[in-house]
């Protein structure tokens, strides 16, 4: 194949994924690739650029769902009406990734297939269990559960012919929030970060709730016991103190042997309070 | 005095323009005719013997050739040594064949295209056979493993005043603490670069965004075995140092392949290897003792400081001495004592780096005089005044006397500023659950240049021509805080001409006149700028003399100013220009100078700052909602390019109280290799610097002027660090105070107090 190809509609698309080799890369915004060549001191590649797809870029919903093109950029997830009515969190998350210049580049696909621990948009995704679309070279689309998908540790479940092309999200009423903590206030890669889902009734009692937390594992785990601990309280009445145990044993049962749990626990502590802030907006 | 015209006017920098715009060219901008391009090869353990085998990497299409230590002279040099006389400790060659660090020099690859180097350097293969390291002072210090020789110290030294000791017996407290500070890279945002090739008549010629030209000169002609005059050293465009370019580190062994090729070389570096291959700040272990009185004076101070000066020797004496003078600058005290010492480890060398060993002294003995005032219930501020030095002040340890101190002003003008007697009432009213307030002050002492330890002279060279313009020929060295610009501002100043008219020239060895030790050490305001206002001012006479001579006048009935010349109540006026003309036509002379110039004196200059913090007890995290640093500053040559400094050297101190450190783990590797993982106070985190200046004149500063550039980085990162022990009321004297270190000290003063 040659060095660079950039397939401008799906047939084109899978044309390339046909030729592709273990040298063969694919290229959205390129906020992890470049920076994978320069590190592992690849020169001799070819690339497949997605970023003339069309189809991928587009954020479209009908009654049930929501799907969102792997090629859209965190700025353009910021800035639609329809994530932002349905899936705060995901917004949150995009938000506070990386820099205003990656978050211009940077995709929601390349995001999930990079599947890296402390990836920001993926508890969001986990918390509502996006199902993930995938086409391979002969054009069969598959959708797979994004807890299939990401394997963590930049491991993700992709065949060598597959591309992500779609990230569906069941449409709800539950509201959400996402927060992280870093080194920094902001341009700071995530030394945890968590996404609750809820829902609640009239009276504000969370009757169902869905939380992940990042960068305490491969790839995001589910924290029952902050769940558990928030159900049935009324979001208005929750305070820190009530849910530090739950908070530490989480991070205990996740990283048990792990030096930074000391630090997390206590970060954590912190994240939670400010999403449960976000949840009272 | 009267009414000056240039200097302490907020005149623009003449090249921001073209750098806000990237219009201007950096050496990686630059392109020779059949330039080929340079990488160095950094060793990967941190204590090893070496073998390199080329083959493979030398079959990569473009590689021209690869150097290893069996191609270069073996000539060891000290990469800090600025001159000849300084007789500094040899131990580095250009390319090692045992590594003593990871990021030591093992190799150079030299290609036609950066893709061909980089290729090569991943093909080449490097041997390490490991050596037991040493890693870290405690390691150092107990001397079972030796990096050299037979013993880790590489230099000590006692600085006293009075008797301590005797001192200590008076005292009605004691207060001790302990604290280290860690290594810190410049972050310049351009990389370390090198440009070299030879000119017509077979010398090198060497460009290179440096602090020392005439040191990389010296280097380069001692290494390769050239005579001086055949190297020419031309400073260039340069995207920041802050002590980081202050050492030749590339540029003798670019210089040896462009010499050896006949070729010109491009020496380049990415951020990985300007973090692991050049030079740090040095790491410091201080315990500190401090005796006094119920009433809050201090009685004797025993400072012992121990210096991880890393795998070569470079700065060990000047780091270990710097640090140590620096102390006896600030407080009036009967009794001190300073013990120093620097030790070689097996981690990045030690260099110049804003504030040399200013930062790192006051970062402990600072929150040391907090914890005293706390001991007796007094304001750290009122302590510090009852203890602080005074206008006129001697150097107790005779050095250099320490001029028009203005530190006390420093300190009340500021508390009144920043409201301080209120606010650290009332502050910690504010604090909840989750966040903790506080706020805390500390006060920094630096120098002006090297009088009193090395030759601290320089030369101009300052002419007018028969247009009027004026070219100002002196060794410096513009790092982007508008050197150029200050000179300008002096030269317009003393010859009375407009600025426009002068055009001062940065330093290229070939054609500016010496200077004994570069642009560092806070010198060049104080000693350049002094050179030029001496030299304008001889100049300016001189045009006053012709003309006096031409008018057969005397010097009273004549006035000379805005770039003319005339007599009083006379119509015909002379330009500074007609009187170059006038004495070429009739005299035979240029209109110039040459003016040697040594600096008078050294004074010590002072800033006090004030920080409120606001501490979130779950993350850690600490955010700086105020802070104001009050300056003594002598004279403002350009008040906006003070302030720029002052809020630079605050994201530094501010970076270094915080967040940065260069993290080098028990074996000797460096986790944090990129800004990835080296964190910088970025945009959202840094706060609005208030900035004030003190200007009571310094008698030997160029208009009253004295440094301030250095001394920025000094104070404003320990208020915070002292506003932070104020809110959570801990004692953490561990620099950075990550968010990590901050809730490891919430948790183990918690168990502290729940014992109790």
């Amino acid at each position: 194949m040659q060095n660079f190809i950039s397939p401008k509609t799906i047939e084109e698309l899978c044309e390339a994924l046909k030729q592709k080799d273990k040298n063969t890369y694919l290229i959205a915004g390129g906020t992890d690739l470049i920076i994978h060549f320069n590190k592992k001191g690849i020169f001799d590649y070819k690339i497949i650029d997605l970023t003339k797809l069309e189809e991928l870029k587009e954020i479209n919903e009908n009654d049930e769902e929501i799907s969102i093109g792997s090629g859209v950029t965190m700025k353009e997830i910021e800035n639609s009406p329809i994530i932002n009515k349905y899936i705060s969190a995901l917004v949150d998350s995009a938000y506070n990734l990386g820099s205003q210049q990656i978050r211009n580049k940077a995709t929601i696909g390349g995001n999930v297939a990079n599947s890296s621990q402390s990836g920001d948009t993926l508890p969001v995704l986990f918390a509502y269990d996006a199902n993930i679309e995938i086409i391979n070279s002969l054009g069969t689309r598959r959708i797979d559960k994004i807890d299939n998908v990401v394997e963590g540790l930049e491991k993700n479940n992709l065949n060598y012919d597959e591309i992500i092309t779609k990230i569906i999200i069941k449409k709800s009423t539950s509201k959400s929030a996402f927060s992280k903590v870093g080194s920094r206030k902001a341009v700071t890669i995530s030394k945890i970060n968590c996404c609750a889902k809820i829902n609640m009734n009239e009276e504000m009692v969370i009757v169902d709730s869905t939380i992940y937390l990042g960068a305490v594992g491969p790839k995001p785990i589910r924290a029952k016991l902050i769940e558990e601990r928030l159900l049935n309280k009324s979001i208005n009445s929750i305070l820190s103190k009530d849910i530090q145990e739950a908070v530490y044993s989480q991070i205990e049962n996740a990283i048990p042997n792990r030096s930074s749990k000391h630090y997390k626990k206590a970060a954590a502590e912190g994240l939670v309070e400010e999403i449960v802030n976000k949840l009272r907006r | 005095m009267e009414k000056l015209k240039y200097v302490g006017k907020s005149v623009i920098k003449e090249d921001v323009y073209d750098k806000a715009t990237g219009k201007t060219k950096f050496i990686c901008d630059m392109k020779r005719h059949n330039m080929l391009y340079a990488k160095l090869v950094l060793s990967e353990k941190p204590h090893a013997e070496i073998e390199v085998d080329k083959s493979e990497a030398l079959k990569i299409e473009g590689i021209e050739a690869i150097y290893t230590y069996d191609d270069i002279p073996h000539t060891l040099y000290n990469s800090h040594e600025w001159f000849a006389g300084a007789n500094q400790y040899k131990d580095e060659y250009l390319l090692c064949n045992v590594a003593r660090f990871v990021g030591d020099r093992i190799a150079l690859v030299v290609g036609s295209s950066k893709k061909a180097v980089e290729k090569a350097v991943s093909k080449l293969s490097i041997g390490y056979k490991e050596l037991e390291s040493v890693i870290g002072l405690v390691q150092a210090k107990q001397n079972n493993t030796f990096i050299k020789e037979s013993s880790n110290l590489a230099f000590s030294k006692k600085i006293s005043c009075g008797d301590y000791e005797e001192e200590f017996k008076k005292a009605d407290f004691i207060i001790k603490d302990t604290g280290r500070t860690q290594k810190v890279h410049h972050s310049a945002i351009e990389p370390h670069i090198s440009l070299c090739e030879t000119d017509e008549q077979g010398s090198l010629v060497i460009w290179s965004p440096c602090q020392t030209a005439f040191q990389i000169q010296y280097d380069v002609a001692r290494v390769l075995n050239i005579p001086y005059n055949r190297v020419r050293v031309i400073k260039a465009v340069m995207g920041g140092s802050f002590g980081g370019k202050g050492q030749p580190i590339l540029e003798p062994i670019c210089a040896f392949a462009s010499y050896t090729l006949n070729r010109p070389v491009m020496l380049y570096m990415d951020r990985k290897d300007a973090i692991l291959g050049t030079r740090s700040r040095n790491a410091t272990e201080t315990s500190i003792e401090t005796a006094i009185t119920a009433d809050g004076k201090i009685l004797g101070r025993k400072i012992v400081t121990d210096i991880d000066g890393g795998a070569y020797y470079t700065n060990a004496a000047a780091i270990t001495m710097a640090l140590g003078k620096k102390l006896f600058k600030l407080y009036d005290i009967q009794g001190q004592c300073y013990e120093g010492s620097t030790y070689y480890t097996n981690t990045i060398p030690g260099g110049a780096c804003r504030g040399y060993g200013s930062p790192q002294a006051h970062a402990i003995t600072e929150i040391n005089i907090d914890n005293a005032a706390k001991k007796i219930g007094m304001d750290p501020c009122e302590f510090r005044l009852k203890n602080l030095v005074k206008e006129g002040a001697k150097d107790p340890t005779g050095g250099p006397d320490l001029g028009n101190a203005k530190i006390r002003e420093c300190v009340i003008k500021g508390m009144e500023a920043f409201d301080w007697n209120n606010k650290r009432e009332i502050i910690k009213n504010k604090s909840t659950d989750r966040y903790a307030y506080g706020v805390g002050m500390a006060c920094g002492a630096h120098g002006n240049g090297y009088k009193g330890a090395y030759p601290d002279f320089t030369n101009v060279d300052m002419s007018i021509f028969a247009d009027g313009s004026v070219l100002v020929k002196i060794g410096i060295h513009d790092q982007g805080c508008g050197t150029v610009t200050t000179m300008q501002q002096i030269a317009a100043e003393s010859l009375d001409i407009s600025m426009k008219k002068v055009r001062v020239l940065e330093v290229d060895t070939i054609t500016s006149p010496y200077d004994s030790a570069g642009t560092q050490a806070s010198r060049v305001t104080f000693v350049c700028g002094g050179a030029v206002k001496s030299a304008g001012e001889k100049l300016r006479k001189k045009i006053i003399d012709i003309f006096c001579k031409i008018k057969n006048c005397t010097e009273d009935d004549v006035i000379a100013a805005d770039g003319v010349v005339y007599q009083k109540n006379s119509d015909e006026k002379y330009t500074y220009g007609d009187i170059a003309l006038e004495l070429e036509t009739k005299y035979f002379q240029s209109l110039s100078v040459f003016e040697r110039y040594e600096s008078p004196a050294n004074p010590a200059t002072y800033s006090a700052c004030f920080a409120e913090v606001m501490v979130d007890k779950y993350t850690g995290q600490v955010e700086v909602t105020d802070l104001l640093a009050v300056h003594d500053i002598g004279k403002s040559i350009n008040p906006q390019l003070v302030e720029g400094q002052i809020q630079g050297g605050a994201h530094m101190s501010l970076g270094m109280a915080l967040l940065e450190e260069i993290e080098i783990n028990e074996k000797g590797y460096v986790k944090s290799t990129n800004f990835s993982k080296y964190h910088l106070i970025n945009a959202p985190q840094m706060p609005e610097v208030r900035v004030m200046t003190i200007e009571g004149n310094e008698p030997f500063g160029p208009y009253g002027a004295k440094s301030v550039g250095e001394l920025a980085a000094v104070a404003p990162g320990i208020a915070v660090i002292n506003a932070i022990n104020f809110a959570l009321d801990t004692n953490i004297t561990t620099y950075p105070a990550t968010p990590e270190v901050v809730i490891k000290t919430i948790n183990n003063n918690y168990e502290l107090k729940g014992h109790n």
